[in-house]
């Protein structure tokens, strides 16, 4: 029997109002209101309300606990995710994958855990006046929050993986084993849909919990309409409480704060202050808004590869990331992805005898993905958030010339890559490709694949930028503390303070940034 | 000419307006297709998936498999009604082009109605519309394409004929 941190929480007395159930209009006051639970949040919410503030906690998804998560794609994509997890660009070419519920995108990530590249941080260094942070700064707050939640290599890998591996051995292309944040892993491979064994360390099970054990309150099903302020300072938000299929059910919270962090994420919170119509000189706020978009590959082998069951992800290659140097051509990231039957048949193009004959392949599909690091050339600006006549935000994100020519290496060394590690056939996912036997008939086709929006089928699960952190004010809305430069009483506190896209999967640089920004905030509060 | 998705959708219900409207599909030749009560999907909706089902799923669920067409737009209403409501206005917006007779001539470059086409054409136009020159077509065709497959796909009665299933050692745990 799995212990439910939750319901056990619940049972001891935290403080917890659920939107669905909420009624009328009442007013709330707190030290500091915290818009998102995920990596900024959780963090936040856990530094500052151990530091003896009022915290309030806000999230527009649900709470949900271990025995909610029933491994189904069917019964998870509705709870969890944005949109059903079929979230998209303005144009509809790039699938986003972004969590919606308490915990945020730390409750349904493939728990991939890695350090911001040193490349990452030097390029912001010397494009974007960073001074404070760079790897000396942050290390101490990247071993705090390895420690704290769990992060280290993952060594047992699955077939998926393993290929991956393999691939890159015939290749002599050098890979790494990836570090995760779980503590007595049952290696399910479910990690997608909600850990149902709270091994994942993510927020769900760590800060918000220490939070609430240290007084916060939490507001699940609640979406902030707008901040408030007044004098060019903070004085709260406006909140509308959401039902269970999360429309505005018309119950409404007015919370009155002296502190708002900004964690919903690099979606929500460019959406949150344009939401809010907060001053913004330079129109920067949703501008630079980053994914990886990132390619895929589905390769057929003679064996069983099963690619659903075990760790998600535990190998990768930075073979491609920096190899022309972090303002050269578009680098990319070599991963793989679990294989559940949703993500399949809507992510694999064709249709008809061709997609069911491909489903019938699933425990014998490797599937690799390629995540293409956007923002680092002047020809690679990324997208920008705007909002829809109902007030939801969009991501307009046109897919630059930079980035196609990044993704047609990618799918090339993908399909390389495989071949390599035994593949039978392969089929790079584009709407004109088809499967190929040989790295040659591959090479040949994927040289004559259009690259284009909604022929080729490109996705991603990291969202960054949007609210860029900077030394310059004309160029970066929050200093390097994270401080909101034209609102006193505001901080952003999320992945949407990065300038540029990482390069790796963002949840440790989000935890560790965080870390470092809600500390020196509690001594400022306190003070 | 490149036509844009507002001026499309103009064209579109203009020219349904001069003609029959959504009951134009209903062919004498339909006589398979009786709209499921109870679903939140209008029945001239209901009927454009009915016949796209077998074309997305071919090899999976058959033209003449009443019983797991029925299943499929059963999930497909359940999975609608909890789309976001920009998603679903857009959903709309397309399923009222592809019921009424001008929209469905202007998308299927002439072809007859829905219901009269062999699977072959169907398939065909399938094709047509995945590599259409208009991005809005491509749109079309990859918002359906997600939608069916994900649900036949996510239905655990679609799992034995792909021998997945969910690990052993979770039994225990996702027991309701």
């Amino acid at each position: 029997m799995i212990k439910d941190i939750i319901a056990e929480g619940l049972a001891s007395g935290w403080q917890h109002i659920d939107g669905a159930s909420q009624q009328g209009e009442q007013e709330l006051d707190c030290d500091v209101l915290i818009v998102g639970s995920g990596a900024g949040g959780g963090i936040s919410a856990q530094v500052l309300s151990q530091a003896g503030l009022k915290v309030i906690v806000v999230d527009e998804g649900p709470l949900k606990s271990s025995q909610d998560f029933k491994l189904q794609e069917r019964q998870a994509y509705p709870d969890l995710y944005q949109e059903s997890a079929a979230r998209k660009t303005k144009d509809k070419a790039i699938s986003i994958f972004q969590g919606r519920c308490v915990g945020g995108s730390t409750t349904v990530n493939w728990t991939t855990s890695l350090r911001t590249p040193e490349p990452t941080l030097q390029h912001w260094q010397q494009r974007w006046s960073f001074r404070e942070l760079h790897s000396k700064s942050l290390a101490p707050y990247f071993q705090k929050a390895e420690q704290l939640l769990g992060i280290s290599p993952w060594l047992n890998t699955n077939q998926n993986n393993a290929l991956l591996a393999k691939g890159c051995e015939a290749l002599n292309w050098p890979y790494q084993a990836i570090p995760r944040n779980v503590k007595q892993c049952w290696d399910l491979g479910y990690c997608g849909m909600g850990c149902p064994t709270n091994a994942k360390q993510s927020m769900l099970v760590t800060t918000i919990p220490a939070a609430l054990n240290a007084g916060a309150t939490l507001l699940s099903r609640f979406r902030v309409k707008a901040l408030q302020f007044s004098n060019d300072a903070i004085t709260g938000a406006q909140l509308q409480a959401l039902d269970s299929k999360q429309r505005a059910n018309g119950a409404k919270v007015n919370i009155h704060a002296r502190q708002v962090v900004l964690s919903a994420g690099a979606i929500g919170s460019p959406a949150v202050l344009l939401r809010s119509k907060v001053p913004d000189p330079y129109q920067l706020v949703g501008k630079r808004t980053f994914l990886h978009p990132s390619v895929m590959s589905g390769a057929v082998f003679e064996q069983a590869v099963n690619s659903h069951q075990g760790a998600p992800q535990s190998v990768y290659s930075d073979h491609f990331v920096w190899r022309d140097g972090s303002d050269g051509e578009c680098g990319y990231k070599l991963e793989v992805p679990p294989v559940h039957p949703i993500l399949l048949a809507t992510k694999i193009s064709g249709f008809g005898q061709f997609h069911s004959d491909m489903m019938q392949q699933i425990n014998h599909l490797q599937v690799t993905i390629a995540l293409l690091r956007d923002g680092f050339n002047e020809q690679s600006i990324g997208g920008q958030v705007q909002l829809r006549d109902d007030g939801s935000p969009v991501l307009d994100y046109p897919i630059s010339d930079f980035v196609w020519r990044g993704a047609r290496r990618a799918l090339l060394s993908m399909a390389e890559l495989q071949f390599a590690a035994g593949a039978k056939q392969v089929f790079p996912l584009h709407e004109q490709s088809r499967l190929v036997s040989s790295w040659p008939q591959a090479k040949t086709m994927i040289e004559q694949l259009p690259m284009q929006a909604l022929a080729t089928r490109l996705a991603s699960a990291h969202v960054m930028g949007g609210c860029a952190m900077g030394g310059d004010e004309q160029t970066s809305l929050v200093d390097e503390e994270g401080n909101y430069r034209w609102l006193d009483g505001l901080s952003v506190i999320d992945g949407s303070v990065f300038p540029t896209s990482l390069g790796a999967n963002p949840q440790l640089s989000i935890y560790a940034m965080a870390l470092r920004n809600a500390e020196l905030l509690a001594k400022r509060l306190q003070a | 000419m490149k036509l844009s998705r507002r001026s499309l959708l103009k064209y579109s219900i203009a020219t349904a307006a001069l003609a029959s409207g959504g009951a134009w599909l209903v062919s004498p030749a339909s006589i398979d297709f009786k709209p499921m009560p109870r679903l939140t999907l209008k029945p001239q909706y209901q009927q454009v998936f009915w016949y796209l089902i077998p074309a997305f799923l071919e090899g999976a669920v058959a033209s003449d498999d009443v019983a797991r067409k029925q299943h499929v737009l059963a999930n497909i209403d359940q999975a609608f009604s909890i789309l976001e409501p920009h998603t679903q206005a857009e959903l709309n917006q397309l399923l009222e082009i592809l019921a009424s007779r001008g929209g469905w001539l202007l998308l299927s470059a002439g072809a007859a109605q829905l219901s009269e086409l062999s699977i072959a054409q169907r398939l065909l136009l399938l094709q047509q519309w995945q590599r259409h020159y208009l991005q809005l077509l491509r749109q079309a065709y990859q918002g359906l394409h997600e939608l069916i497959t994900a649900a036949w796909y996510g239905d655990p009665t679609a799992w034995p004929e792909l021998a997945y299933q969910l690990p052993v050692q979770a039994r225990g745990l996702v027991n309701d």
